[in-house]
């Protein structure tokens, strides 16, 4: 009898061993250990070699950038610790902090900066416009390098503290010095609050990182990208959860503390749960792309029909649902930033059918297919896609929606050839641009309109692309930058590059009874997160 | 013996080489450029060509399978588009898990499967049958990411009890690899012992109407004998031929199973692959599924030997 008590005892306690489970002891290096559940895969770890969002996130982990920009969006020191700028504005003097080490113990030289932002200037477009003003660019002694320009060049600053695609990060001489062109060879080493573990990747499940002790951070309390880097956790995991419902309940269970970009239908069952907390992570312009180079939108009156067509709000709810989720916004260059303005939106602000139908008309429609692409792996741009079918159809246009993943989309969206010529041609599709790019014309790709230079679309405007430059040689906060970047705007509402369809918002997750401290950036940073 | 499999493996290269041509074609002839994929939405078109041309895919077709024709014949499936890691490398790591997934399916199949299809056919037309059949056409027609979205919500979320997601190899634990493939499998093991339960049932109910079967009642043998002595046996090769067809259900439903509970296996990898067009590892994955598909069929037949010795190669 006695001894079946036991038995049964024992074998409760074995099957509860294998079902239940048990928190990590504080203290423990589970404790210590932040699991979360990035937006993609990290696949490339050379942040010039690609533009993917989660190969930068990658690049501000391991590495280090001369300057930042703070919450307010201003640049701030630092790997820099002091610079000077010569009266006549040509010569910038910078000069690295002390202490600053590679993860493999070895000091951070002025040449590893020096080879850095060359290799950086040959791919990123506001590094290609600083080095087209440069007349050197030298290492002076091991913490000094100075910068020579042929002209003065009032973005010199802001183009170092770029904060996306390519972010100016600096690697060691021996990888700089490599083409751009290809990813670099050697190990993944950088001067950042965390060293990549590569013998704990797996590539399309987990990517690890652990605190880089030997790292200095600045004094300065964080201040989004900028300020003092202080890690308080030992690892970072990323794990891979392809799917969006498996990730919440994850991060709901505590088997993840956070979840970088969970999907807009999430978020209520997110917002239910008193663990969770949510911070806004990213602010997203959705845009209809035209392809300005057949017809009928190749004549503005087409595109300004597109505009005229839009009512941001309907397009909104569609994609992001919930109005706290969006807001309108009729600036190109983002609402509630530096440059914010809506000069010359006046199409935009107010929808009118039958004009958009007469101006379709005048531009010569004449009834022949147009063709929508529409990605259907990516709800935010599929569902704008829908609605942009939708519209087209109430103005009475022959509407080709073609449903393809994005992988196609992007091997299509190169093809200038109108659809009646070549079946792979497009006459519209739709992305998004991220609120750093917004708020930063000169590198954003999609607001380009530089013709057959331009990005897909290729929108041409000489009067928008000179405003541009012209705006680049202006000192923010003056009169004369108000008036280039009212001119800029309007040459954008003139020629319509694409139609903005306002913004909507991408918020993080994260277990609150876990997780405190977080700095709140598009690229998730992990340096001052506390893990109680 | 040993020459009909050694027959039988050589058989299967032929198939791989309509699979290597087929599958190498397809994935060049779906639209989609993994150049493009690889540099990102903000790169210029510059960039992307550059790309393209450092992972050799601006040369004609033709030189493309040549030169991967030669690295295959050499046993190297070439390296991914994207992590530039060898793509045997990449099997190696992510085949463990698919392993124990199919396998843990399979044995929970069989042991439910077999079971329930005896159970339904000896007790062929009454309630207990009846109800066998609805799980059966229940099991088989409920998909498998619902199934395991549910017994996540159930099992994870509310009661706690079960991991939701993720993979611990048994080197790390025994518990916790069996506590995290617990669910995976149920998910994926419905289907499949739906199908067996049906064809177990089916199968057997056709062999107990054979005069044989008469004539061992006759003799006065107990049911329970008549049933695991003789007729089992005898209904067995279907069954066989079923977890044989079966298996390629199986990989199918690996592939859905590992993206819902974010198991990095083959499955995942495979879909990760077509969605960023890596073309070696889709080829060097879709040749490993058919050759070991081959295998499993030639396991299958080499098992039929087992339950009926007329059987014979």
């Amino acid at each position: 009898m006695r001894s079946r008590r036991i038995a049964r005892r024992f074998l409760t306690l074995l099957i509860l061993g294998c079902v239940g489970s048990s928190p990590p002891v504080v203290g423990h290096p589970e404790a210590q250990t932040v699991r979360a559940v990035m937006h993609a895969e990290l696949k490339f770890f050379d942040p010039l070699f690609t533009t993917a969002d989660i190969t930068q996130n990658h690049g501000y982990m391991i590495y280090d950038t001369l300057f930042a920009l703070d919450e307010k969006g201003q640049p701030q020191l630092q790997m820099v610790d002091t610079y000077r700028i010569s009266a006549d504005k040509l010569a910038y003097t910078f000069t690295l902090r002390s202490g600053l080490k590679w993860h493999d113990g070895k000091p951070v030289r002025s040449a590893d900066a020096v080879a850095s932002l060359k290799r950086w200037a040959v791919k990123d477009a506001a590094g290609q416009k600083l080095i087209a003003r440069t007349a050197s660019l030298e290492a002076t002694n091991d913490r000094t390098f100075v910068l020579k320009l042929k002209e003065p060049y009032a973005l010199t600053i802001r183009a170092l503290a770029k904060e996306y695609s390519y972010v100016p990060f600096i690697l060691p001489e021996r990888e700089a010095v490599q083409d751009p062109s290809k990813p670099f060879e050697g190990e993944k080493i950088g001067s950042g609050p965390f060293m990549f573990v590569e013998k704990e990747w797996v590539p399309g499940a987990k990517a690890v990182y652990v605190k880089f002790k030997d790292y200095v951070p600045r004094k300065e309390a964080a201040s989004y990208y900028a300020g003092g880097k202080t890690v308080n956790v030992e690892r970072v995991e990323w794990i891979v959860i392809p799917d969006q419902s498996t990730a919440v309940a994850a991060l709901e269970k505590g088997e993840v503390d956070y979840l970088q970009r969970p999907q807009v239908d999430q978020w209520p069952l997110l917002r239910k749960n008193p663990t969770v907390g949510m911070y806004l992570g990213d602010v997203y312009q959705m845009q209809i792309h035209p392809n300005h180079l057949v017809p009928p939108f190749d004549n503005v009156k087409a595109r300004e029909a597109l505009m005229l067509m839009v009512n941001q709000a309907d397009y909104l709810q569609a994609i992001a649902g919930d109005p706290q989720n969006w807001r309108t916004c009729y600036s190109y260059l983002g609402c509630k930033g530096w440059l914010e303005t809506d000069i010359g939106a006046d199409l935009l602000k107010k929808q009118d059918l039958d004009r958009a139908k007469q101006l379709l008309a005048e531009a010569g429609y004449k009834g022949e297919k147009i063709v929508v692409m529409a990605p259907s792996d990516y709800p935010t741009i599929n569902a704008a896609a829908l609605t942009t079918a939708a519209m087209l159809r109430k103005l009475g246009v022959n509407v080709d929606l073609q449903t393809m993943d994005w992988g196609t989309l992007t091997s299509r969206r190169p093809i200038k050839d109108p659809p009646s010529k070549n079946p792979a041609g497009w006459h519209i599709f739709h992305t998004t641009s991220g609120y750093a790019p917004l708020k930063d014309p000169w590198g954003h790709a999609n607001i380009s309109t530089a013709c057959d230079k331009a990005w897909f679309g290729w929108p041409c405007s000489p009067r928008a692309t000179k405003a541009l430059d012209e705006l680049a040689d202006l000192s923010p906060g003056t009169d004369a930058f108000k008036k280039g970047l009212a001119e800029y705007h309007s040459a954008l509402m003139e020629n319509i590059p694409y139609v903005p369809l306002g913004e909507f918002f991408q918020y993080a997750a994260y277990r609150k009874d876990r997780l405190s401290h977080i700095v709140e950036t598009p690229f998730a940073v992990f340096w001052s997160m506390v893990k109680q | 013996m040993l020459a009909y499999i050694m027959r039988r493996i050589l058989a299967t290269l032929p198939v791989m080489g309509v699979v290597v041509v087929f599958v190498f074609l397809l994935v060049r002839i779906a639209p989609g450029d993994p150049a493009a994929i690889i540099a990102g939405d903000y790169a210029t078109p510059e960039a992307i060509q550059k790309i393209r041309a450092g992972l050799g895919l601006d040369k004609p077709i033709h030189v493309q399978f040549g030169l991967y024709v030669t690295s295959l014949l050499k046993g190297d499936l070439g390296v991914s588009l994207h992590s530039r890691l060898p793509v045997r490398q990449l099997i190696l790591q992510r085949v463990e898990p698919t392993i124990a997934l199919a396998t843990s399916t399979l044995i929970f199949a069989i042991l439910v499967a077999i079971p329930l299809g005896i159970l339904a056919a000896s007790k062929a037309g009454s309630l207990i049958d009846r109800a066998v059949m609805v799980f059966a056409v229940g099991g088989f027609s409920v998909p498998i990411f619902w199934l395991g979205f549910l017994l996540i919500f159930v099992f994870s979320v509310k009661l706690d009890l079960l991991p939701v997601q993720g993979y611990v190899s048994f080197r790390e634990g025994f518990a916790p690899f069996v506590k995290h493939l617990i669910l995976p499998t149920l998910a994926l093991g419905m289907a499949y012992v739906a199908l067996l339960a049906r064809i177990t049932r089916a199968s057997l109910l056709e062999v107990l109407h054979s005069e044989y079967i008469r004539t061992a009642y006759a003799k006065g043998l107990r049911p329970a004998s008549v049933l695991f002595l003789h007729a089992l046996k005898n209904a067995a090769v279907p069954v066989l031929t079923t977890i044989g067809v079966g298996f390629a259900l199986l990989i199918g439903g690996v592939v859905i199973t590992e993206s819902v509970f974010a198991l990095p296996g083959l499955g995942r990898l495979t879909v990760d692959a077509v969605l960023q067009r890596d073309y070696a590892i889709i080829q060097g994955v879709t040749l490993i599924f058919a050759f070991v598909y081959a295998l499993v069929n030639l396991a299958v037949d080499l098992a039929y030997t087992l339950f009926d010795p007329r059987i014979r190669y």
